[in-house]
Order: structure tokens, then sequence, then C-alpha cells
């Protein structure tokens, strides 16, 4: 296989660098009830496997994954973290988010291409992956916790509710915030809120 | 001697229209680049010259018309079709106009690498080039220094040496001074000049006509076309250049005032220097040279007290970041100023002096670490104060704020603000329309226009609206001009001064010292402290200092190299006007020489030319009050990744290759491990290591332990009191229906162990290996896989990216995050999920731009998808 096009290379790169702003800087952590932070760090993760493809997703889930690694061991930001200093945990799901995510959305959306936008399919499509790569980061993040008796199972069930399905909603969220800017879905009937309020 | 000159590039009735657009960008273009030539491609915003860059250069394909690029050889290339592209690319080197998004590699001299490498050259070829290109544009002492700390102006330099390193005849250039300060963009141009004299042929795209003074040759695009070619002084002397776009700077507008009185004078040059050595011929001198005009001491003494409460006074106002640590840096250090209310303020000063750190100070989005700062009256630090309310009423308006702009459509975006307030139905609708309508965007044509489709001067327009809407009683604006052209500037100028005018207090940073004299006060910073506070007249004239490495406004630095030469007698100037009436003046009354007496030219306005004391109440402030001393948004300083300890060491000096196959294994070991005592001893013999041979201390290494507690604590409480299948070791002790077991103890041992294994050993290796050499031993590593079809050379790319990126993109989510509290979005540590997607959607926007800009630079330095040659 020939090398990576160079666009997808520098998609690759500034969308994983996003991924470690995320991570430094704490904005890809939402305060959520019961203390633990619901976290939208995996997004660039989703966003990069659903513009560019699996390959993208990969290197991007690589490089966050790597990253939450070393954030672990050097500079623990929260409890959790020191679970993340286990590659097995922290890097290895994180690869597969994307080329998950890329899957789901690649189903949906069909052989509809982007020059011809079905403004509910192609929504229908980013929303789904969105949820199938974050759903694909708590499951195998949690598994990890699991197999590697971090905690008992039931509870690996219950934060999996609890955690993952605001989580998987808030990605869905940004993800089609982010995607339909970048592509510029139509929606709304291509008027302001504030016009449309205005009558 | 009649021996034409080469060409290089030759363009023949060039046409280009972008899709969805009715007309020609470029208009049936007729272009020669000769070798050798200094050539200034200048147009206003939307004259497309950035359009026939691309054209000329291959980035877009013309619908008509042919260009052509001559190599050395004489062969004419196409850039339009495949062949000739890349073949093109090597005699025309490009550099664009943001260089955050053109630097590819981790450290200067990686970067520079980057196109040879490219090209296939061999390693030592490679380092010759790179040598010869860094030594070039002046960067041999910061070879191995990452680019976040580099300056606007030295990373611009990097981008020309990266290009230079190619070696091509023709180095373009589009807008590359347009982001940097003037410090830096001196150098630039100093740069050009010497490339020039290199005999390198240089075609500078620019919108600014002080640039284009500087080339040999002018050619001037309008609406696509061009319409003049020609040289500078041939261009200056024409007097209908706002009919193309342009605002005639104050030489332009001083000498077509001069000839009226003197019909013969034609300025060759428009700096300061070269005008007044024109003019000097002209004019008779009126007293012996003065040894250095402004250096009279007539020192400020502050008057009767502006009845008015201030609106911000600042006494003793210092701010540091990470102080007694390495990282510690200058914010700003004993700032005292009092600015009255309903007047207005430029800051000025170098890139880094503080200007944004007072802004920032003024609206609360930063506090002191010590003195005070009033706002409106209230002490920012003090713990009652709310601070989202007093943001309302001081909105801030950040560095380009078009990168902030998150909502889909103009309208929603401008009336984010005023929402957020509490607005809605009909005054929020009022507000909205009204601060665009003040902007100069039609309400009817914009409200529905999307945000992203605007040009780039709208997107400042739409952004400042957001700022005004807020309605506040003051404004701040953070370089409200920067990177516009002339029109847009003068319009931006204009609409933050009539703020002032309308009676609410303005505060703006600016590189322009023209700009600046607008402005009833102007306030100097340098290296953090406030040098100079004045009315500009006082500032640029009698309290002025060459130490401050500043340059006069352009029409007092005439004047002064004026009365330098004795031709003006002392007098206080600060644009184009006043400068012609001053020697209008002392050209009908020849003053005495005995009589230095100081001229004030045209109306100053007496208000405003005394300096407001610095209220005696603002010093009164309880010290021993419980303060303040952070507003939220600091940590972005902070934000660093991985923990590099710049130690001298065996570990430090070992191969990052084995060191990082050393982590694996201790990894690997601490994963596999089935039993506490085997985990115990790799996690000892990893602390040995470090305290042995790497000058580290477990200390360091395990620091990571202390915040995770409560986690630990669960975990460990996890597992002893969940029953867990299968487990019928002894029991030790038992409460109630809980069993503690052995197997449950060694569990939580084998688990408590491995971790601080695992901590230790990443923490070791990072502390040891710079991120740069790690991510290339990585790539290294990778390499074999390779074979196996992983695209290896991408995935190292990126690797560097990332690290590349991550410090470019923590400013500019600093820069939102600011902005977005500014208008009332986060209220700083709690997010609501709304205000999280303003936050997060331009900052993935933001991110995608830059790197499409970042793969059209690294593909203008001829990176292929093959891969390179070996």
């Amino acid at each position: 296989m020939a090398d990576l096009p160079v666009r997808k290379i520098a998609i690759a790169g500034v969308l994983s660098a996003v991924a470690i702003v995320l991570g430094i800087t704490r904005l890809g952590f939402i305060p959520w009830f019961s203390g633990a932070s619901i976290t939208i760090m995996h997004v660039p993760v989703i966003v990069a496997a659903i513009l560019e493809g699996p390959i993208v997703g990969a290197i991007v889930g690589l490089l966050f994954g790597v990253f939450s690694l070393l954030q672990a061991a050097i500079a623990p930001t929260g409890p959790v973290d020191v679970a993340f200093t286990n590659p097995l945990i922290s890097v290895l799901p994180r690869l597969l988010v994307g080329p998950a995510a890329w899957i789901v959305w690649r189903l949906i959306e069909g052989k509809a291409d982007s020059g011809r936008l079905f403004g509910l399919r192609s929504s229908a499509a980013v929303l789904v992956g969105a949820v199938a790569g974050s759903a694909t980061n708590t499951g195998l993040v949690l598994s990890g916790l699991g197999l590697f008796n971090f905690f008992p199972w039931p509870l690996i069930g219950t934060v999996a509710v609890a955690n993952g399905i605001p989580e998987a909603a808030v990605a869905a969220l940004v993800t089609f915030a982010i995607v339909g800017a970048w592509k510029r879905f139509p929606s709304g009937g291509g008027r302001s809120r504030l016009s449309r309020e205005e009558e | 001697m009649q021996i034409s000159p080469r060409a290089r590039i030759v363009a023949r009735s060039l046409s280009y229209s972008y899709p969805a657009s009715g007309r020609n960008a470029v208009d049936s273009v007729d272009l020669e680049i000769h070798e050798g030539e200094y050539l200034a491609l200048l147009g206003a915003n939307g004259s497309g010259k950035s359009t026939l860059l691309k054209l000329l250069v291959g980035l877009l394909e013309p619908d008509s018309g042919s260009v052509r690029v001559f190599d050395e050889t004489g062969r004419a290339l196409d850039p339009s079709e495949v062949t000739g592209k890349a073949a093109s690319r090597r005699v025309v080197g490009v550099v664009l106009q943001n260089p955050d998004d053109q630097i590819i590699g981790a450290v200067v001299e990686e970067d520079a690498a980057f196109g040879p490498l490219n090209a296939g050259m061999d390693p030592e070829e490679v380092a010759r080039r790179v040598d010869a290109a860094l030594h070039e544009t002046g960067l041999e002492k910061l070879r191995t220094r990452p680019p976040q700390f580099l300056s606007g102006g030295e990373k611009q330099r990097l981008v020309i040496a990266g290009v230079l390193a190619l070696s091509p005849p023709v180095l373009a250039l589009d807008e590359a001074a347009s982001m940097i300060d003037p410090a830096g963009r001196e150098a630039l141009l100093d740069l050009l000049d010497e490339l020039v004299a290199g005999k390198r042929t240089v075609l500078h795209v620019t919108h600014s006509l002080d640039e284009a003074a500087r080339a040999r040759r002018v050619v001037v695009l309008h609406q696509g076309a061009v319409v003049f070619d020609g040289e500078p002084r041939a261009l200056f002397a024409r007097g209908d250049l706002e009919a193309w776009g342009f605002v005639p700077n104050d030489a332009l507008a001083a000498a077509s005032s001069l000839r009226s009185l003197f019909p013969d004078f034609r300025p060759s040059r428009i700096d300061p220097v070269g005008f007044v050595g024109d003019l000097l011929p002209f004019l008779t001198p009126v007293l012996p040279p003065a040894a250095a005009a402004g250096s009279s001491s007539s020192s400020i003494v502050p008057e009767a007290k502006d009845a008015a409460l201030p609106a911000f006074a600042f006494s003793g106002a210092t701010r540091a970041w990470l102080p007694r640590t390495a990282y510690a840096a200058r914010g700003i250090q004993e700032v005292d100023f009092a600015l009255p209310a309903g007047r207005s303020l430029a800051l000025v000063g170098a890139t880094g002096s503080g200007k944004s750190t007072v802004l920032r100070h003024c609206n609360a989005i930063l506090l002191p670490n010590s003195g005070e700062v009033r706002v409106l009256g209230v002490d920012t630090a003090e713990r009652g104060a709310d601070l989202r309310a007093l943001r309302f009423r001081v909105p801030l308006s950040v560095q380009n704020p078009e990168a902030a702009l998150f909502e889909r459509f103009v309208a929603d975006d401008v009336a984010w603000g005023p929402r957020n307030k509490g607005l809605t139905g009909r005054p929020l609708l009022l507000s909205a329309r009204s601060a665009m309508e003040k902007v100069g965007l039609s309400w009817d044509e914009f409200r529905d226009r999307e945000t992203r489709s605007l040009s780039g001067g709208e997107k400042r327009k739409a952004a400042l609206a957001g700022c005004l809407a807020m309605e506040g009683e003051a404004s701040l604006f953070d370089e409200p001009t920067a990177a516009l052209d002339g029109v847009g500037r003068r319009r931006v100028l204009d609409l933050v001064l009539s703020q002032a005018s309308t009676g609410v207090t303005t505060i703006a940073t600016t590189h322009s010292m023209e700009e600046a004299s607008r402005f009833d006060f102007v306030g100097v910073m340098s290296e953090g402290s406030l040098v100079a506070f004045g009315p500009p007249r006082e500032v640029f004239s009698t309290l002025w200092k060459q130490e401050w490495g500043l340059r006069l406004p352009w029409a007092a630095e005439a004047a002064r190299l004026l009365q330098v030469a004795g031709a003006l007698p002392p007098c206080s100037v600060l644009d184009a006007e006043d400068l012609v009436s001053v020697i209008a003046f002392s050209r009908a009354f020849p003053l005495g020489t005995g009589k230095g007496k100081k001229l004030r030219s045209a109306a100053s306005d007496p208000a405003v030319t005394s300096v407001p004391d610095v209220p005696a109440a603002v010093n009164h402030a309880v010290k021993r009050r419980r303060r303040r001393g952070r507003s939220g948004v600091e940590f972005f300083r902070n934000a660093t990744i991985g923990q590099f300890l710049d130690r001298p060491s065996a570990l430090r000096s070992l191969k990052p290759g084995t060191k990082l196959f050393a982590l694996l294994t201790v990894v690997s070991a601490a994963l596999l491990a089935p039993d506490p005592l085997i985990a115990f001893g790799l996690l000892a013999i990893t602390l040995f290591v470090a305290h042995r041979f790497g000058r580290i201390g477990p200390a360091h290494l395990l620091r990571g332990l202390l915040p995770a507690w409560p986690f630990i604590a669960l975990m460990v409480l996890a597992q002893l009191l969940f029953a867990w299948p299968g487990d019928s070791g002894p029991v030790i002790a038992s409460f109630g229906p809980i069993d503690f077991t052995v197997p449950e103890l060694l569990r939580s041992g084998l688990l408590l162990v491995r971790m601080a294994v695992l901590m230790a050993s990443l923490a070791l290796f990072s502390a040891v290996t710079p991120l740069a050499e790690a991510s290339r031993a990585a790539g290294g590593a990778l390499e074999p896989l390779a074979r196996f079809g992983l695209p290896v050379r991408g995935i190292s790319l990126s690797v560097g990216i990332a690290i590349r990126f991550v410090p470019v993109l923590v400013e500019e989510a600093e820069r939102i995050v600011v902005a977005q509290i500014s208008r009332g979005g986060v209220s700083a540590g709690k997010a609501r999920p709304r205000a999280a997607l303003a936050l997060i959607v331009p900052l993935f926007l933001r991110a995608l731009e830059r790197a499409e800009s970042l793969a059209v630079a690294m593909e203008l330095r001829g990176f292929s998808e093959a891969g390179r040659k070996t």
C-alpha cells in the first residue's frame, strides 16, 4: 500500500493535536453528575474517521491513546487516569474507535457521495456513527478495566450506563455540529435562528 | 549593454473565476517576471492578487490563458499540468501568509530539512542545504529550537529557510509579512533585499504600500486586472490610488499636500528617511541642527484630577506566570494608570510586552497576583465581585476574533452575547441588528449568511459586531486591525474610535503608531511595564525613548528627522496634516535662531493633555482580606505535554531507540507479571536505574500516585468488598457477609504495584527523552511494519505535526475561551453543553482549516505520496 495522501497526514496530525489539547486544557471534560466528568476527548478520533476514513481515525486514536497513557503516568488529572497507565486500556481501545465509527457511518451513508447530500440520511449517518465510536470507546475501556480486575463486572455495567450513555449522546451532538459545519449540511431552512424568531 | 534578462514566469491572458461566482477573480492578465527582479504584486483585499499567485504556482488551474515557468535550462514548464507542476515548484518556492500553518518540523533544523528530504537528497546534501538556508535567514543560532519558542518574524523566516533549502531561483511570498509585528516585518523585508542582492528573483504579493515600496517594480491588480506596472516612485506620484482600494499612507498624503508648497516635490521613497532626504533640498534651514528632537525635558506634571471616576484604574498591578519555577514568565509588573470614563486609550509595544495581558485584566479575564485593578469601580480581585456581570459591562474582543465565530449564521453569532445576557425577543433582535449596522454589515444582506462563507474582512466585522452587541459601558479590542488591508484597517479603526466618541470608554492594542496617535491616550508597554502614558502628542515627542525599540508614527519620525537636520523648529507632529502645516508655518514665519519657541501645531484638545492621576482612593485596599488570585483561564499557560527534565545523565545521552525498547520491555513485563513480587522487583529496578543513571528520585516518578488516591482507595475497596467468582482462597478476616481473602489482597497488591511500575517507567522515559526524539524513535521502531502495508511515513509525520500543533492550538483554544467568556458564554470552570459547543466547534473548524493550509504548504515543499526515494 502506498503511503497516505498529504491531506490525510495533515488532518491526522492536526486532529491528534486537538485531542491532546482537549486533554491538557481540560476543555475535553464536561462536568457531570456524581463527580465523574464525561469526556469528549475521543471526538477528534470520530471526526477524523468520518471525514477522512478509518486509517486516519486509527492514527488519531493511536496518538490520543498514547497521549492519555503518558498523561496518566506523568501528570494524572483525575483518579481514573491511573488505569490508563496500562496501554491495553488506554491505547488499544482508542485504536478501534475510529474504524468502528467509520464502518457504521459508511453503512448508513451508503453510496450517497458528499457531492449530493441527502440531509436526513447524512445527518443520521454522522449521529449514529458518532454513537458507535463513543460506545466502542466506553465499552472497550471498561472491558479493559474488567479484564485487568480493576473492578468487578457488575460495577462496570453500572458505569457503562451512567457515563457511557450521556457520553455517547454528547459525542454525537458535538460531532454532528462539527461535521455539519465543516461539510455545510443544510439545516434550519438556511436561515438564522434570529430571523426565524423575528416572525 | 542591451541584454534582455531571462524570463522566469510568463502569463498570457490568464483568467480565472471561482465556482459560484459571477465575475473573474483574475481577468486576462499578461505578466512577465524576469530573472533577478524584485516585483511586488500589489492589490487591496479581493483584487485577485492571491488568486493570480495560485495560478502562477499551479495551486489553481486557469479557465483560459496560460502560465509558463522557465527552469535553469530555459525549458518551459506548465504548472497546471501534472508533470510540469513538480518541476515548476523547484523553480518557484512559495511562502504563505500564516507561518504557523506551514511549519512541519518539531525543531528548526528539522523543518528546514523537510523539502530536501522530500526531494530524495542524500544526508550530506540535506545537511549542507539546511546549513546554507539557516545561515541565509539568520537562524543558525536557533537551529535546535522548537517553533513554539520562535517569534512570529522568526517563524516566517523559518518558513523561508525551508523554501530556500530547495534552492529555487524564484521566491514567491503571499502576504507573508501581514501577520507579524513591525520588528519582524522589517527583518523580513531586509532579508528579501539580501536575497535579491544575491541574484534571487522575488515576487512579493502584498496589500501594503509600504512593503511594495521596497520592491523595484510594482504591478497593481484591481478587480482581477493589471492596472499599473512600473517603478514604485511612479506609482506613488499618482493621485488616484484610492480608486484602486488603497488608503494613502501618511507619506503619500504628505507628498500630495506638500506639492502645493513645492510643485516639483516627488519623493522617490516613502520611508521617513528617504522621504525626508528628498524633501530637504526644498527647505531652508531655520536652526542649527538640533542634537535630537524630543529631548527637551518637559516632564509631564499631572494636572488637576479628572472629575470623572476613572473607568479603569491599575495600581501596582502585577501578574507573573508560574513564579519561582523553571517556566516562570513575566506577565505585567507594577502597572499604574487611570483612564477616565468616556476616553480612549491605545496600548502599544513589541510582541510579548504585555499589552494583551493588561487588556485581559481590564475585564477580569486575568486577575493580578498583587496590586489592584479597578474596573468601573469594582475591585476585580474582591471575593464578592461578580465577574461575569462585570464582563458583560466591559466586553473584550480578542485578537483574530473571527477564530471564535461558531454559530452557523451571522445574526445568531452576533446575538450570542446578548442572548447570554438574558435578552430575548425584540430587544435581542434590535441589539444584534444595530451592532451589525454599526460595523457595516447590512442586516438584510448578512443576517442569514453563513459565517464560514464570509470574506476575511467580513468575518472580522461580524466578530466585532458580536462584541458591540454586548452594549457595554466600555469596550476592549485586542489588535482589532491586525492583518487587514488599508481600507479594512481604516473602517475598523473608525469603528473603534466611534465607540469612544459616544462615551464608551475604549482601550485597544495596536502595532501601528499612526493608529495609536488617533486615541486620547497612548500607553507604551515594554517588557511587562507601562513605561509611558499620556496624550499621543506627549508620548510621541517629549516622553519618547529610543530604547523601547519602537518606531514613531511616520509623520512624527519625519518631523524628528527634519528637526535633526535643522530644517524645522522643535514641534510636535502626529500626522501628515500636522507635518505639512508645520512646514508651511515655518516657511511663512521663519524663526530666529535664538527663539526655540515650541510649536504646537493643529488643534490639540487641552482636556486630554493632562495625565490623570491614579486616584489615591485606590491605595487603601484592604490587604489582609482573602483575595481572589485566579479567574480560571490561567491553566492555559501551564499546559505542556511530557515532562522532559533537561539534566545531563547517562540515561539522557542513551539512544532514544534503546530507551524506547527498554520502556516497552518494562511495560510488557509489568502487564504480564502474575505475581506482585515480580512487579515489585520491576519497580525497584526502575527506581534504582532512575536514581543511579538518570539522577531522578522516586518522588518525582511516583508523584502521580498522590492525586489518584481516591481511585486507588476505591479500587482496593472494590477488590476487597466484592465476592469474586471462583475465589476459594483462605479468609483472613470477615465482617458480616464480607470476607477478606488472601487472593483479594494479592490482587490489590498486584494492581497497585503494577500501576506504580507503569507510572514510574513512563515518567522516567519522558523525563530523559525530549518529545521530538521520542517521536522519531517511535517512527523508527515502526519502520519494519511498512512491509505489511502500514503507512509508516504518514504516521511518523502525523506524530510530528501533532506535537508541532499542540502549542499552536492551545493558544487558539485560549483565545476562543477568552472570547466566549467575554461574551458571557462560560463562567470559568463550569461549562454547559451549549457553551461547550461554542468552544469546541470553532476549535475544530480552525484546526481543520489549518490542516488544509498545512497540506498545501507540504505539497509546495515537494511532498509526494510516493514517499522519498532511498
